[in-house]
């Protein structure tokens, strides 16, 4: 099945590009906000930054491993026994905590927003057929949505953000460097925790798929890259247009939608970003779910993983309305449980793989070396 | 094959019964669209007027039906949302709110603090953020709603083009959304103000159609002065002098006119300022703030009394230019006097600017900046250039008296 499966570098790229951008496009900007107020803009810098060097040590991972996903990996490294528990904790954990947030959140906006007396489960039940649908087509059509869809979301985030310039206001950035740099770097970690960490979980969506396997790497790296900067150049629009308003709203980047007002002609246009938020969610929530389901196919040696599409998929529609009793509730949630699972999943593990790989790597040499001296390690 | 079949179309009929949107449809003839909002106090409850539209009345090219273009509702209760769907109950379509032009603060509300008021709108889903926000002089805010107006159909929209127009041409007055009011709230080191109303004329007038039938008895709405708060307090109010000061400094100036007595007469010029830059540059020297404001300006001689000045001599112009200079620094120390001595309220952002120049200074001094803050020293520097003078140099007028002096 999987063999059959091939998608193109500039596929995974906007696949990258579509996951860091993700939720964070609507809500990031309040919260950086509300930490690093008018110096929001240098968290998100700093953001990028570390996001860099964090799939970097991603980029690490698939040189080392190249074709083999996440619970291939596991298992190469921890053994069949150790691997699968470490596979089934990180799928269980992607699948409980990923999806039906996401689902969550698109819910959320739509009855505050939107279609306040809509019931929710009508708009997750929507949502989360859709993710079934797409899951089970399976990532090369999902591919090649994400290459039809870009232009779309990429056009009228364009057009948002130059039509925004004339409200913009310089004296808003001041003073500048207010805040030290712990309190940057926490607001960072909020930009991180969403849009680089989880990321390492679409090694199990696209390893051993992408066309040109040596592409792979600069294209994963550049995506995220990529969603990054348009993250950043949201917040700081955000910033210079709301300033520390930004804080207050749910969801600014909205309210930055409704503010533009073009001679009076060009106005009342938030539904554009609303139609940016559906594109970007669908990718994060599709991703999300892929790789649950392929993984807990991997560890329950399912060679069909589509078989787990529907089933699973009720599940996380099911969760998407029963995890969360109310909108504090998830956004504490964000502040407490994702922070460290976030943190587990892409600093701990990536880095423990690592190590241990390396070692092992190192050992077989060794032993390589003495009995055979010819063969060459792989990657 | 089948059984993927009979799933492929019964998710394609989910969507179809729920992508339609079908479920929260408010149609047209279901709103009652709400252009004008009001609240007072009556007793210890608040008093809300909504000024919502007559669609027949406004639509109808030609012959209306005789009845006014607007109805106002008004209802009591204890908070704003509470009140709005109380008024229901009155109604009969439900409030729409998305449309809302002005939202009209008594001035007894303001003085005993707005931010109670606006969280509701803050936070419903249907208010947009680009109404202005005015505080009604000496009467009710149900009073200014009741007003009919003549060039606009509907008053409420009369008000709102009205404070457009006047921002953009005539300095005095200050439009405020509800964003920037909240921001300037929130904002350390400024206080926020607002334009205020009034009615002209007989307040029970205002509302029979006939005032708007008379062209000589009209009761109108006006706008006057400019209301300064202390945090979320009404604590009184600008001039004309003071407002427009007040603007200058603040850089909300983007034309505006002013007279200037001449000099060596009892007779006076016309500047029209038509663009104007001012920067408040806050500076910490020694552990003492200091406040340096540089208003630069370029205006045109607009209209001329004076018959002694000769407009085809440069000088002359250095002399208009330094007698407007001098009016204008009339006018901003008029206004830092009101914020400094009168009010004593950072309505003009000084503090900010103390923030933005000295972070650290600020933090340990936001505590006392009320003391600071009044006996604050300002360095005013002005700077007008006077370009053209109209159509003509020397007035008619001067020749006029030219003449005359020459055949005595």
């Amino acid at each position: 099945m999987n063999q059959e499966e091939k998608i193109s570098s500039y596929q995974l790229l906007l696949l990258a590009t579509f996951f860091t951008v993700g939720s964070s496009i609507l809500e990031l900007p309040s919260t950086l906000v509300t930490i690093a107020e008018q110096d929001a803009w240098i968290a998100m810098l700093l953001g990028i930054a570390i996001s860099a060097i964090m799939v970097g040590l991603y980029l690490l991972l698939i040189r080392q491993y190249p074709g083999k996903n996440l619970h291939q990996i596991n298992e190469a490294v921890f053994g069949r026994k150790i691997g699968g528990i470490v596979s089934f904790y990180l799928t269980a954990m992607t699948f409980f905590l990923g999806p039906p947030t996401v689902i969550y959140y698109l819910g959320r906006f739509l009855s505050i927003q939107i279609m306040v007396e809509t019931p929710a489960s009508s708009t997750h039940l929507l949502y989360g057929l859709l993710a079934i649908f797409a899951v089970a087509l399976g990532i090369e059509v999902i591919a090649r949505v994400a290459e039809i869809l870009f232009p779309i979301f990429f056009i009228l985030y364009l057009g948002l953000m130059l039509l925004l310039i004339p409200l913009v206001e310089f004296e808003r950035l001041q003073p500048v460097f207010e805040h030290d740099f712990k309190t940057l770097l926490w607001a960072s970690i909020f930009y991180v925790q969403f849009s680089c960490f989880p990321i390492i979980i679409m090694l199990t969506s696209f390893q051993g798929k992408v066309t040109q396997q040596k592409k792979a790497p600069k294209a994963f790296f550049l995506g995220n890259f990529f969603g990054g900067s348009i993250l950043f150049i949201t917040t700081l629009i955000s910033v210079l247009v709301l300033g520390k308003l930004t804080a207050l709203f749910n969801f600014p980047s909205y309210v930055l939608a409704q503010k533009i007002n073009v001679g009076d002609f060009i106005q009342r246009i938030e539904m554009v970003i609303t139609v940016m938020w559906f594109i970007t969610l669908f990718f994060k929530l599709v991703l999300y779910f892929d790789s649950a389901v392929v993984g807990f196919a991997e560890i329950l040696k399912i060679k069909n993983h589509r078989f787990l599409v529907v089933p699973l998929g009720i599940l996380i529609i099911y969760f998407s309305l029963t995890n969360f009793p109310n909108d504090v509730y998830q956004l504490n949630q964000d502040k407490t449980t994702w922070i460290p699972h976030s943190f587990f999943l892409g600093v701990l593990y990536p880095i423990v793989v690592l190590i241990i790989g390396f070692v092992q790597g190192k050992l077989k040499e060794k032993r390589k070396g003495i009995h055979r001296p010819s063969e060459s390690k792989g990657g | 094959m089948k059984m993927k079949r009979v799933l492929f179309i019964l998710i394609l009929t989910v969507f179809c019964l729920t992508a339609s949107s079908c479920w929260s449809r408010r149609e047209l003839n279901e709103l009652a669209i709400v252009v004008g909002f009001g609240i007072d106090k009556v007793g210890d409850q608040y008093q809300v007027s909504l000024q919502m539209v007559n669609p027949s009345e406004v639509v109808t090219q030609g012959e209306g039906t005789g009845r006014t273009p607007v109805i106002v509702y008004k209802e009591k209760g204890k908070t704003v949302f509470e009140i709005i769907r109380r008024l229901t109950t009155l109604t009969p379509r439900k409030a729409f709110f998305s449309h809302m032009q002005i939202m009209v603060i008594s001035e007894e509300v303001a003085r005993e603090g707005i931010k109670k008021a606006l969280d509701f709108f803050w936070r419903d889903h249907e208010i947009r953020f680009d109404f202005f926000i005015v505080v009604s002089r000496k009467s009710k805010a149900e009073d200014v709603l009741n007003v009919l107006t003549k060039l606009e159909r509907i008053p409420s929209r009369k008000l709102f083009t009205s404070l457009e127009t006047a921002e953009r041409y005539w300095a005095p007055v200050n439009a405020a959304t509800l964003d920037k009011f909240v921001r300037t709230l929130l904002a350390e080191g400024i206080a926020p103000t607002l334009t205020g109303i009034s009615i002209e004329g007989d307040v029970k007038e205002g509302g029979e159609r006939e005032n708007t039938e008379d062209v000589s008895r009209e009761v109108s709405l006006k706008y006057k002065g400019i209301a300064v708060f202390k945090e979320d307090r009404l604590v009184g109010w600008l001039n004309e002098m003071e407002s427009k000061g007040k603007n200058y400094i603040l850089d909300n100036v983007n034309s505006t006119v002013g007279s200037v007595r001449c000099p060596h007469e009892e007779k006076h010029f016309t500047i029209e300022v038509i663009r104007a830059k001012a920067k408040v540059i806050g500076k910490v020297e020694n552990g003492k703030p200091a406040i340096y404001i540089d208003q630069v300006s370029e205006a045109n001689l607009s209209e001329i009394q004076c018959s002694k000045l000769d407009l085809s001599q440069p000088r002359t112009i250095k002399m208009i230019e330094s007698a407007t200079e001098q009016r204008v620094k009339n006018i901003l120390q008029s206004t830092i006097y009101a914020a400094q001595k009168k009010y004593k309220t950072d309505f003009l952002g000084f503090g900010e600017a103390i923030r933005q120049a000295d972070p650290e200074y600020w933090s340990k001094n936001k505590q006392n900046w009320q003391q600071e803050f009044v006996k604050l020293p300002v360095h005013i520097n002005v700077d007008v250039n006077v370009k053209h003078t109209g159509k003509v140099s020397n007035s008619f007028i001067k020749e006029m008296e030219d003449s005359k002096s020459e055949k005595e």
